[in-house]
């Protein structure tokens, strides 16, 4: 490792810094798309749910880009360990928060939509409700 | 040596492998989270987009998917430190925790939508 050269040719630490940009990116696009598709319309709850997506998402990038310093400080420069894997177990923990959200959004959801089906209802309307009910299902515990 | 790092049941053992390694064994973990997102994304859409399938077995579906996301991370995590364990100690690696769960819960999500779509 002589004069600065890259570690090894397959540009292993890039690498993994871009995969870290990765996974931030989809973490951000993930969590805006999710809060819009589970509520069209801007509500005060969605968008603080897309605030936080995008902040715990920005959060992601910048310490997987702390931790491509740190891999490329130990394996160029003063030959330091590689960083262990707190970031790892926050990120795993993380998304597996995300998935608990919604499927308690779901649970909610359909707690809300079964109330409703006992109203009657044409079969023509089959398709539309499904969308009627959950839209209704939100809104209405957050703006009454 | 300095503080030991985080967790200590993978760092406690072995020799530091090769950095090329570990580092590919984070990219795998990554990958595993970009999947288990883009689980969680498919789950989203299917709950909240009113596609034509029976409205039970699309909810069900839905359910299948989101709980693989709320899995796969998890598995995720034990398989990285159990890889990166093995790699301290020059031992074999171990299997994936995650293709399994993440094979058959698609395949089973995938079953009930299209059984969804037929009976609609």
């Amino acid at each position: 490792m002589t004069g600065g050269a890259l570690f090894d040719p397959g540009l292993q630490p890039e690498r993994t810094a871009l995969a870290w940009r990765r996974t931030a990116l989809t973490l951000g696009a993930g969590s805006i798309v999710s809060v819009r598709l589970f509520a069209p319309e801007p509500a005060a709850w969605s968008i603080g749910v897309g605030v936080a997506g995008l902040m715990l998402a920005a959060m992601t990038w910048l310490l997987g880009e702390r931790r491509a310093r740190r891999t490329r400080d130990a394996l160029l420069g003063s030959g330091g360990r590689l960083p262990g894997g707190g970031i790892i177990l926050y990120l795993a923990i993380f998304v597996a928060c995300a998935a608990a959200a919604a499927l308690l959004e779901m649970a909610v959801v359909a707690h809300s939509a079964t109330s409703w089906s006992r109203r009657p209802r044409s079969d023509s309307a089959h398709m539309a409700t499904a969308g009627v009910t959950r839209a209704g299902g939100h809104r209405q515990p957050c703006r009454s | 040596m300095t503080a030991s790092r985080f967790p200590r049941r993978v760092y406690e053992v072995g020799d530091e492998p090769d950095p090329r390694f570990t580092l590919a064994n984070e990219r795998t973990f990554l990958a595993w989270i970009r999947t288990a997102l883009a689980l969680i994304a498919a789950g989203v859409a299917l709950e909240a987009i009113a596609v034509p399938v029976q409205p039970e077995l699309r909810r069900i579906a839905a359910a299948v998917l989101l709980l693989l996301g709320l899995v796969v991370p998890v598995l995720a995590w034990f398989t990285w430190g159990a890889v990166e364990r093995a790699l301290r100690q020059g031992a074999p690696l171990p299997g994936s925790k995650v293709a399994l769960p993440v094979a058959s819960g698609t395949v089973v999500a995938t079953a009930l939508l299209i059984v969804g779509a037929l009976t609609h």
